[in-house]
């Protein structure tokens, strides 16, 4: 019996004890930063590249040592970015109402394999960070965001977009929703014309110099290398080292390949 | 994309056309293979040949890029369907044998 109560009080000191030391633990992970928490999905998305390297590596050396009968690995066309979706879609959760979350989930959007977790990623953005300057990363994204979800979803949300406080956000859903009338549109007509005003526009208001330089980039290309422009010349050297000019042969239909044997 | 660019030059040769190649090959070497393995018969500038880059002034994003300029050198196609650029060079050349009869 007394046996019994020393060991019950042993039990006791030891829990106790080790409550004592146990009791900061729980709170650590919630009270990493948002940079700690990047630092970490930065880390697990460079082990999924690196452990597709080593896969790929390995089915290299298997077809390479093939033996008769055998069956050769496949060769993943990509690193396998789930986990890094889902450790990102907990960190979004975690800085859920604070703009931190944005970088998470953009990261879920970019990664995750699955349609609707994209779709949820870009909806939470919306409706919670519209006004966030970091929504601009999106800019990147949205001339692939028909392809990616759907051509509605993808007006929808250039729409929406363009509600936003940030210049930036809206610049780039401006130039996305007039990017194919900038490439496409009769360059005498209305369309192209409006569609040139609109960006121009948002080109002065715009921070990121990356999207300025885009929207210059596009026009400039339209109204020198389009269709309907003259085009400039090429001074060059032919594959002999021999000097000439695309002008050398004015007055012929000219067919111009940009090739490579690559 | 080889042999339709072959035909069409031998096919043209006698007519107001073209090709001619903006090669962006790593080397010379590399180009000049190409061309003596499939029998290539156009003339081409060395993309980075004369300092700059001509792929890159003209904004190239994918490779093969076509594009068709009429006897005045205004551009009437840009793009990556050889199809399409063949059929538009076909008729700007009948337009101009048309126009000199």
């Amino acid at each position: 019996m007394r046996i019994a109560y020393v060991l019950a009080g042993c039990l006791l000191l030891g829990s106790v004890a080790a409550q004592d030391v146990a009791a900061p633990k729980p709170q650590s992970p919630a009270k990493a930063s948002a940079t700690e928490c990047m630092q970490q999905i930065q880390d697990l998305r460079q082990k999924a590249i690196d452990d597709w390297r080593a896969v790929v590596a390995e089915a290299r050396e298997s077809a390479k040592n093939r033996v008769e009968g055998q069956r050769v690995k496949a060769m993943p066309m990509r690193p396998d970015f789930g986990p890094v979706a889902k450790q990102a879609s907990v960190f979004a959760k975690q800085f859920v109402g604070s703009d931190e979350a944005v970088p998470f989930l953009m990261m879920v959007v970019q990664m995750a394999t699955d349609k609707a977790e994209q779709k949820a990623g870009i909806e939470t953005m919306l409706d919670a960070h519209i006004d966030s300057p970091e929504l601009a990363q999106m800019g990147g994204m949205l001339k692939s965001l028909s392809r990616m979800i759907d051509e509605d979803f993808a007006k929808s949300t250039m729409q929406r977009m363009l509600k936003s406080k940030d210049a930036d956000v809206r610049g780039w859903a401006l130039f996305a929703m007039h990017g194919p009338s900038i490439e496409n549109a009769d360059r005498d007509g209305e369309e192209y014309a409006a569609a040139k005003t609109a960006v121009l526009a948002a080109c002065e208001v715009v921070t990121d110099q990356r999207l300025a330089k885009q929207i210059r980039g596009a026009i400039n290309l339209r109204e020198k290398y389009g269709v309907g422009c003259d085009s400039p010349d090429i001074a060059g050297i032919d594959l002999d080292g021999v000097e000439f000019k695309l002008s050398d042969y004015k007055g012929k239909v000219i067919f111009l390949d940009f090739w490579g044997d690559w | 994309m080889y042999p339709h660019e072959r035909s069409l030059v031998e096919e043209m040769k006698d007519k107001p056309f073209a090709l001619i190649g903006v090669n962006s090959d790593s080397s010379v070497e590399k180009a000049k293979a190409a061309i003596a393995k499939n029998n290539l018969n156009w003339r081409s500038f060395q993309n980075k040949g004369n300092g700059g880059e001509i792929s890159k002034d003209w904004a190239v994003a994918g490779w093969p890029t076509v594009v068709i300029l009429d006897e005045n050198m205004k551009i009437h196609y840009r793009g990556h369907d050889g199809n399409a650029a063949t059929k538009i060079a076909e008729e700007l050349v009948a337009k101009m044998e048309a126009g000199n009869k």
